[in-house]
C-alpha cells in the first residue's frame, strides 16, 4: 500500500477552532502530567525537580508561542493545585506561561525553516539535515526561559518564604530548566522523526 | 429504518461514517469528490457542527470521543450547543441517565469507566441529542447481550434512520434490517443479505488463502515440560468501587503449547498476564521456573520480564522510532547484537511479517501493519513465553493465525487472551477459564 | 495520583457561595502582604488554621503543615542570618545567631506563608471543580477557557494511564529495566516519553473531530446548564465577604 505523503496527512485543519481548543487542552494535560508524574527528588522547598519544563519546551518548539503560553501556565498551575501547592498556582500560571511564550517566540523562525526543509525534502533526497534545528537559537530560548523562570521564582519566593529560603531553590530550578530545554529539544526531534505530522501542527 | 453496512476490519467503515457526519476530510486531509445529499443539503459542503441535530455517530473507540470530566457534563455539552434551555436539558439528561442506567456514574470521569459503560454513556449522549440519523460504528461489540437487545429495540422504536457499521455478522438484528450493504475492495455494494454476507466472508475462512495448512503447526513437543508455574497465587487490586481478588491455585505453562485465557471482561485475564510478566507482584503465592530448581519461591521481577513477552491490545504503546527497520533493530542493538547482523535479522523479520517497506514510518502505517510490527518486534525478542492480549481485534483472523503460527514454529509457549470462545477452542491446547477472579484449567462447554 | 483536591462535606465553608469565597481568598492574600505587626499577622494565620477544622475535618486540618514542614524549616534556618540588626537574643561562640529583628522577621514570613497556604487549601478543599470554573466564569473567564479547563481534567487521567501502559510496554521490550537509576534511568525515559507524546499528538485530530461533532463552533449561542444560585444567598455572602475584607485591612490605618 502506497504510503500517503506527509503533507497530505495534515492539511487544512490547523485553523479550525475545535482543533485549537483540543490541542491546547491536551497539551495542558500533558504538561500537568509531566509535572506531577515524573519527579526526581532534589530541592526540598518545592519538593522535586519535575519534567514539566520538558513539556513546556516541547510545546514551545512544536506548537509555538501562543499555545505554549496557555499550556505551560495552565498546566503547571493545575499540577500545583493537584499536588497540594495551591498557593503557588497563580505564580506558576504567570511564570511558566511567560517562559513558554518567550521560548516559543525565539524559536519560531528556526522551526518554520525546519518545517520548510522537511517538506521540500520529502519528494527528493533523504538528507539527515532535514531535522536540524538551530542549536544557538535553542540555547537562547533555553537561556531566556531559565532567566525568566529562575528569576521570577526567586522574586516570588522572596516575597512568600523570604530571601534565604528562596535562594535555596535556585540550583534546583536551574537544573530543572536545563533538563527541560535539553529534554524538550531531544523529544521534539525524536517525535518529529517518528511522527512527522507534528511539524505541521505549529500554530 | 435500520441499514446494515458490513465490512472487514480496515475496509473503510469508520471513514464512511465520519464522511457522512461531516468530519472527514475536514480533519484528516485528503480529497473528496461527489455529494452526499441529506434532504436538499450536501453534507460535504456543511460543517460538522451544523450537522449536530441531523447526524450523530458513536465512535468505535470511545476514548476518541469522550471530552468531559464528568458523565453528566458529557451528556449536557451537546445539548448546550443546540441552545436548549435549562429545563429541556434537565429533562433529557434525566431521561437518558435513567434509560442507560448511569445514575450511579453521574459524577464519575467517563474516561475511567469500563468499555461497555463508556459505550452506554456515548449512547446516552446520542439519544439525548436524538438526531435524524444514527451511525453506530461497531457499537454492539463491547456491549453485553442485555444491552445489545436494549439498543436495537430502542433504535428500531425511535423511527430514526439507523446505520449500523460492523465487521462481524450479528444475527440478533437480522430481522430489523431494511437494507444490506458491504464495503468490499474499496467499494460499497448494496444487495441481498446473502450476497452481502458472502462478500463479507466468514472471518474464519482463512482456508481460502492457505488451503493445505491446518490451523496451527503441530507442536514438536509431545510430552513437554512446564516452563512456568503458578502456585497458590492471590492478588488484590481496586476495581470500581470495591476490591477485586484474583485466585489461581495451580497453573502450568508448557513448552511449545498454546494456552487460552478465556473469560468476560474484568475477570482477571490481563491481571494474571501482568503477574506472569513481572509487571505486578503477587500478594501471596509464587510464580516460578520449574526447571530452575528454585521451586516455591517467587521468581525475580527482572527474570520474569526477560522471560515473557507481551503483545498489548493497543499496538502503539511501544512505537517511537522513525522506521520499521529501526524499530526491529532496536531491541537487537540493545542486547549487543552487531549492527550488520541486526540489520539482516530485521529485514528478514520484516519480510516474514509482511512488512514490505522497511523504511516505512510506523506511527502512520495502517492498523493491521502496526499490529504486525508489534508482533515482529516481540518475535525478535525470542522470549520463551508470549502473551497475546486480545490480539485478534481489528485484524483478519487469517492474519492473526499466521502470526500465532510464526511464534509456534519458534517453539515459544503462547498464552492467548480472548473472550472469543471459538478462537480459544480452535487454536489452544488448553483453555483456562476465568470467572469472578478464579482461574481454572478445563474445557468450557 | 490525586485527581482533585476537593473533598465533599457539609460545613458552612462548603456551603458558602464560591464567588464570595474567591473574593475573600484574594482579599486575604493581599492583606497578608501588608506591613502589619507580627501579632496581627499571626492572628490572621491562626484564624485561617481554625477555619480549616470545619472545612477539612479534624484529621486533615493539619495536613498542609505536614507538607510545608521542610519549607518552614528552611525559613526558620535561613532567615535570621539576613537580619542581624537589633537586640541580640542567641549567640554561640561569638557568632550572632538570632536577634529580635530576625525573630520577628522569621515569624512574619512563617505566618504569611502558612496563612496563604491555608486559605488556598480551604478554598480548593471545599469547592468542587465545576463550581470553581463557574466562579471564574462569573468573574469574566471566557467560555472557551472554561471548556479548556474542563477538557484538561478529562485528559489528565487518560494521559497518566497512557504513560503507565507505555512504560510497561517498553519495559517488556527491553528499553529499560525496573530499578535503574541516574543516567540509565533518564536514557530509558526517552523512548517512553517519545511514545507517550506520539500517542498524544495522534489523538488531537480525532478529538477535534469529536468536539466539532458535539456542536462546538456553531454560530448560534450556547446555553449553559450549570449555574451558581444567585439571589439573596449570594448577596448576603458577598456582603459578608466585603465586610470581612474591610476588617482585615482596617488595622493598617489604625497604626
Amino acid at each position: 500500500m502506497k504510503q500517503r505523503s506527509i503533507s497530505e496527512l495534515s492539511s487544512g485543519f490547523a485553523v479550525s477552532p475545535a482543533y485549537r481548543i483540543v490541542s491546547i487542552s491536551i497539551l495542558t494535560a500533558v504538561t500537568a502530567v509531566f509535572t506531577l508524574l515524573i519527579r526526581i527528588p532534589i530541592a526540598p522547598t518545592r519538593g522535586y525537580i519535575n519534567l514539566g519544563d520538558v513539556a513546556i519546551y516541547f510545546t514551545a518548539f512544536t506548537f509555538g508561542p501562543v499555545t505554549a503560553l496557555i499550556t505551560a501556565g495552565l498546566g503547571t498551575a493545575i499540577a500545583d493545585l493537584l499536588s497540594g501547592y495551591a498557593q503557588w498556582a497563580p505564580i506558576s500560571l504567570f511564570i511558566h506561561g511567560l517562559q513558554g511564550f518567550i521560548a516559543g517566540l525565539i524559536v519560531r523562525g528556526s522551526i518554520i525553516r525546519m518545517q520548510k526543509r522537511i517538506e521540500t525534502d520529502e519528494a527528493g533526497n533523504n538528507s539527515k539535515n532535514r531535522y536540524r534545528m538551530s542549536i544557538p537559537i535553542i540555547f537562547l530560548a533555553g537561556l531566556a526561559g531559565l532567566i525568566i523562570m529562575v528569576g521570577f521564582y526567586f522574586l516570588a519566593g522572596a516575597a512568600l518564604v523570604g530571601f534565604g529560603a528562596a535562594v535555596v531553590e535556585i540550583p534546583g530550578n536551574i537544573i530543572q530548566c536545563v533538563v527541560g530545554v535539553v529534554g524538550g529539544f531531544l523529544l521534539t526531534k525524536t517525535v518529529i522523526k517518528a511522527y512527522p505530522p507534528v511539524r505541521d501542527m505549529f500554530l | 429504518m435500520v441499514h446494515a453496512v458490513y465490512g472487514r476490519p480496515e475496509a473503510g467503515k469508520t471513514t464512511l461514517g465520519r464522511i457522512i457526519a461531516g468530519l472527514v476530510p475536514a480533519f484528516t486531509g485528503g480529497t473528496i469528490t461527489g455529494e452526499i445529499l441529506f434532504g436538499k443539503e450536501d453534507v460535504l459542503k456543511t460543517k460538522g457542527y451544523d450537522l449536530l441535530e441531523h447526524i450523530g455517530m458513536v465512535f468505535q473507540d470511545p476514548d476518541e470521543q469522550i471530552l468531559m470530566p464528568l458523565v453528566e457534563d458529557e451528556i449536557v455539552f451537546p445539548l448546550e450547543s443546540l441552545g436548549m434551555n435549562r429545563p429541556q436539558i434537565h429533562e433529557k439528561l434525566e431521561e437518558e441517565i435513567d434509560f442507560w442506567d448511569l445514575d450511579e456514574l453521574r459524577n464519575v470521569n467517563p474516561g475511567n469507566l469500563s468499555g461497555g459503560e463508556k459505550k452506554r454513556v456515548l449512547l446516552a449522549v446520542l439519544c439525548a441529542i436524538n438526531p435524524s440519523v444514527w451511525i453506530l460504528d461497531e457499537t454492539f461489540e463491547e456491549l453485553d447481550e442485555q444491552w445489545r437487545e436494549t439498543l436495537i429495540q430502542r433504535a428500531v422504536a425511535s423511527g430514526k434512520t439507523i446505520i449500523i457499521l460492523a465487521s462481524k455478522h450479528i444475527e440478533l438484528f437480522d430481522i430489523y434490517i431494511a437494507t444490506w450493504s458491504v464495503i468490499h475492495d474499496n467499494q460499497i455494494f448494496q444487495g441481498s443479505k446473502d450476497q452481502v454476507l458472502q462478500l463479507l466472508g466468514d472471518n474464519w475462512e482463512y482456508k481460502k488463502l492457505h488451503p493445505s495448512m491446518p490451523y496451527i503447526s503441530h507442536s514438536v513437543f509431545e510430552n513437554p515440560e512446564p516452563i512456568l508455574s503458578v502456585r497458590n497465587l492471590s492478588y488484590t487490586y481496586p476495581q470500581g468501587n470495591s476490591d477485586f481478588t484474583l485466585f489461581v491455585d495451580k497453573l502450568d505453562i508448557y513448552r511449545g503449547k498454546i494456552t487460552a485465557f478465556y473469560g468476560p471482561n474484568g475477570s482477571g485475564k490481563s491481571t494474571l498476564s501482568k503477574l506472569l510478566c513481572g509487571l505486578l507482584t503477587p500478594d501471596h503465592g509464587e510464580i516460578f521456573f520449574p526447571d530452575n530448581g528454585e521451586k516455591h519461591k517467587h521468581a525475580a521481577v527482572g527474570a520474569l520480564q526477560k522471560f515473557t513477552g507481551y503483545l498489548f491490545q493497543n499496538p502503539d504503546y511501544q512505537i517511537f522510532l522513525p522506521s520499521v527497520k529501526d524499530e526491529l533493530m532496536y531491541s537487537l542493538l540493545q542486547a549487543g547484537v552487531d549492527k550488520d547482523d541486526a540489520y539482516r535479522q530485521a529485514i528478514s523479520c520484516a519480510e516474514l511479517f509482511g512488512l514490505q517497506n522497511p523504511n516505512e514510518i510506523p506511527s502512520i502505517m495502517s492498523y493491521g501493519s502496526r499490529k504486525r510490527l508489534q508482533a515482529a518486534v516481540c518475535y525478535l525478542l525470542d522470549r520463551s513465553c508470549c502473551i497475546f492480549d486480545e490480539a485478534d481485534s481489528g485484524i483478519l483472523m487469517s492474519e492473526y493465525i499466521r502470526i500465532v503460527d510464526l511464534f509456534v514454529k519458534r517453539e515459544a509457549s503462547l498464552i492467548l487472551i480472548t473472550h472469543d470462545l471459538r478462537l480459544a477452542k480452535k487454536l489452544a491446547d488448553t483453555v483456562v477459564v476465568f470467572q469472578d477472579g478464579r482461574a481454572q484449567e478445563g474445557y468450557y462447554d | 495520583m490525586i485527581e482533585s483536591s476537593y473533598h465533599p462535606g457539609n460545613s458552612f465553608v462548603h456551603r458558602f457561595d464560591p464567588r464570595a469565597k474567591l473574593f475573600l481568598l484574594i482579599a486575604y492574600t493581599a492583606a497578608m502582604f501588608l506591613p502589619y505587626q507580627i501579632e496581627i499577622l499571626a492572628s490572621y494565620t491562626v484564624v485561617m488554621i481554625l477555619l480549616a477544622l470545619p472545612a477539612a475535618g479534624l484529621r486533615s486540618a493539619f495536613s498542609p503543615l505536614k507538607v510545608l514542614l521542610p519549607i518552614m524549616l528552611l525559613i526558620i534556618i535561613l532567615t535570621p542570618p539576613f537580619y542581624k540588626e537589633g537586640e541580640v537574643l542567641v549567640t554561640y561562640n561569638n557568632w550572632i545567631l538570632l536577634t529580635d529583628t530576625g525573630l520577628i522577621r522569621t515569624c512574619v514570613l512563617l505566618s504569611r506563608f502558612i496563612g496563604i497556604t491555608y486559605v488556598f487549601f480551604i478554598f480548593f478543599r471545599s469547592t468542587p471543580l465545576n463550581q470553581v470554573i463557574l466562579t471564574l466564569r462569573w468573574y469574566g473567564l471566557s467560555m472557551n477557557a472554561a471548556l479548556i479547563i474542563s477538557m484538561t481534567f478529562r485528559f489528565i487521567p487518560y494521559i497518566t494511564a497512557t504513560y503507565h501502559r507505555v512504560s510497561e510496554a517498553h519495559k517488556l521490550r527491553g528499553s529499560f529495566q525496573s530499578g535503574m537509576w541516574g543516567w540509565s534511568r533518564i536514557k530509558g525515559l526517552v523512548p517512553v516519553l517519545t511514545s507517550v507524546l506520539i500517542q498524544t499528538m495522534k489523538s488531537i485530530p480525532v478529538m477535534s473531530m469529536s468536539l466539532e461533532h458535539r456542536g462546538f463552533g456553531r454560530a448560534s449561542r450556547r446555553t449553559s446548564y450549570q449555574r451558581l444560585s444567585g439571589g439573596r444567598k449570594l448577596f448576603t455572602h458577598l456582603t459578608f465577604s466585603v465586610i470581612i475584607a474591610l476588617i482585615l485591612i482596617i488595622p493598617i490605618f489604625l497604626v
